[in-house]
């Protein structure tokens, strides 16, 4: 019987371990991806990270629940505005079940940069997200220098736009 | 009879493996205001900051309630 319970607390323990995840450090090569693009970009094209080679990208995970989410396009908008013609890109991930959601939100908060489309959380999986809204980003050498969970007007903006003037100056 | 608990106790076991943590992307139904644990945020703030003045304690509750787990 003790060997029993002993066994029985590992399987409930491993299956602690099993769910916990690290999320992607400063550093590290970021996961590539292919999804659908919803808006701003060629129609039934996919957005893949690999077109985007040698370009600072802020890869942004929204969906149209989330309430910081809203908040940051605008920044967001006015940043790709700014620093686009030294190759600052930005790619927003939605990952809205339904895509007539994003398309509300969108039609609400209308911005220039792709939207591409997650409904499966298949991307969002790799990035291990910590919370909603997360946005990674990259350097030109596709390697995670930022990471921003939550979405804060005065202390995040202004540590985003820090970070893609150093990026688009390197 | 000692090894029908035995495989009761198996069979509760199994069941934890449908116990999944909601991922941050996950939420967008629990992020819908019907959801939420009170129906008015503000009024619920307004009358816990009351009831605590009243009480000279302090609160233990989050003010607002969702399941959004948004900054």
């Amino acid at each position: 019987m003790k060997r029993f319970s002993l066994s029985l607390t590992a399987l409930v323990l491993g299956l602690f371990l099993a769910t916990s995840a690290h999320a992607l450090e400063p550093g590290s090569e970021a996961p590539g991806f292919s999804l659908p693009g919803i808006d701003n970009t060629t129609e039934g094209a996919a957005i893949a990270l690999d077109q985007y080679q040698g370009k600072v990208v802020y890869v942004d995970f929204w969906a149209s629940w989330c309430g910081p989410c809203r908040r940051s396009f605008p920044k967001l908008e006015a940043l790709h505005q700014q620093y686009g013609d030294q190759g600052f890109e930005v790619i927003a991930i939605n990952l809205d079940e339904q895509e007539a959601d994003a398309h509300e939100f969108l039609d609400k908060h209308p911005v220039s940069f792709p939207i591409a489309w997650d409904p499966e959380g298949k991307v969002a999986g790799e990035y291990k997200l910590k919370g909603m809204p997360s946005a990674y980003l990259l350097d030109r050498d596709g390697k995670v220098h930022h990471v921003v969970v939550g979405f804060d007007e005065k202390k995040d903006a202004a540590a985003i736009e820090a970070a893609i003037n150093q990026l688009t100056g390197e | 009879m000692k090894l029908l608990g035995r495989i009761v106790v198996l069979l509760a076991a199994l069941q934890l493996l449908a116990c999944t943590q909601v991922q941050p992307w996950e939420r967008g139904h629990l992020a819908r205001p019907e959801m939420a644990l009170t129906t008015d945020p503000m009024a619920n703030t307004l009358r816990s900051h009351i009831h605590h003045s009243k009480e000279a304690s302090s609160s233990v509750a989050s003010g607002s309630g969702g399941g959004c787990g948004c900054n």
